[in-house]
């Protein structure tokens, strides 16, 4: 019966998954496939997040965190932002192919971004610590087991 | 996402709350995030073209939680323990800002995004008071427990 569940979990994980990878382009277009296709989103609505790579106050050069990386132009409404290289910003706004007229912006300063995944470090030997120490795996039965050597107090 | 601190936190303080097996709660605080396995095709500037994307929604992480309990003796327990944990996950996603997307609450149905645009991701004060609250739980379980 498990085999059975987990064998139904991961097909349907997949179905989802290569669902997503097959509609991804028309129900959720990436920068790559919109920057293959600039004509077809000409004057459309995207989003999309970069790191800034230059600033002269009436427009910003942020270079794409997803394929192509490329760099891309931004102008619009971000006069009043203060941006510095390395900020992440996330942008909505119009495509004009190689530039954006952003309608709204979120910054993210450099700083603060980098914090994330410092601040996520600690998780990691948190959560193997909590779990390995109640749970062991059984490579035979393919099964995690209770550990016998439980202390009786619960972190 | 708010970082994985914030969510383990949060999954601890929901497990230790429901006096259930905290492990499990905490290692379904991080559920979703097993999309995060992206990164590594980015690193290796792989497109993986939304294929990873299900994961980080609902019903995949269903899915992921279904099969992982189906590796426990008590599978139901595992699994709504995984969950519960994932829902907290959900929970502290849709607070944060973005210009637009969000969750995909409806997919495959439907590929719209709910957030409710409150805290920055860089806001590093949500850790902050999480594990504030962390520790307050941790003194006030061991005094009721003693008691």
């Amino acid at each position: 019966m498990k085999v059975a569940i987990a064998a139904f979990s991961i097909s349907m994980l997949l179905l989802l998954m290569s669902y997503s990878y097959i509609e991804h382009d028309e129900k959720d277009p990436d920068m790559a496939y919109i920057m293959k296709n600039s004509e077809k989103f000409r004057g459309k609505e995207i989003d999309f997040a970069g790191r800034v790579v230059s600033f002269n106050g009436s427009a910003v050069c942020l270079r794409i965190m997803e394929p192509p990386y490329g760099i891309i132009n931004v102008t619009g409404k971000i006069l009043n932002a203060s941006l510095h290289k390395g900020d992440v910003v996330e942008v909505l706004g119009i495509y004009e192919v190689d530039n954006v007229v952003a309608e709204k912006i979120f910054v993210i300063k450099s700083f603060e971004y980098s914090l994330i995944f410092f601040r996520s470090l600690p998780a990691i030997p948190f959560v193997a610590y909590l779990f390995f120490k109640k749970w062991k795996f059984n490579f035979k039965k393919l099964r995690f087991e209770e550990r016998e050597c439980q202390t009786g107090r619960r972190m | 996402m708010p970082d994985w601190t914030t969510h383990v936190v949060a999954g601890w303080i929901t497990g230790k709350s429901i006096g259930k097996d905290v492990s499990l709660v905490v290692a379904g605080s991080l559920l979703p995030d097993v999309f995060k396995i992206q990164l590594l095709f980015d690193f290796l500037k792989i497109d993986a073209h939304g294929f990873f994307d299900p994961l980080h929604t609902p019903i995949g992480t269903i899915f992921v939680a279904l099969f992982i309990a189906a590796l426990f003796e008590a599978s139901k327990t595992a699994f709504i323990l995984l969950i519960t944990g994932a829902f907290t996950h959900y929970f502290l996603d849709f607070f944060l800002i973005h210009v637009a997307d969000g969750i995909k609450l409806f997919f495959p149905f439907s590929w719209k995004g709910y957030q409710i645009h409150a805290i920055s991701s860089g806001n590093y004060w949500v850790t902050i008071f999480a594990i504030g609250v962390a520790i307050a739980f941790y003194f006030a379980f061991k005094k009721f427990s003693r008691a």
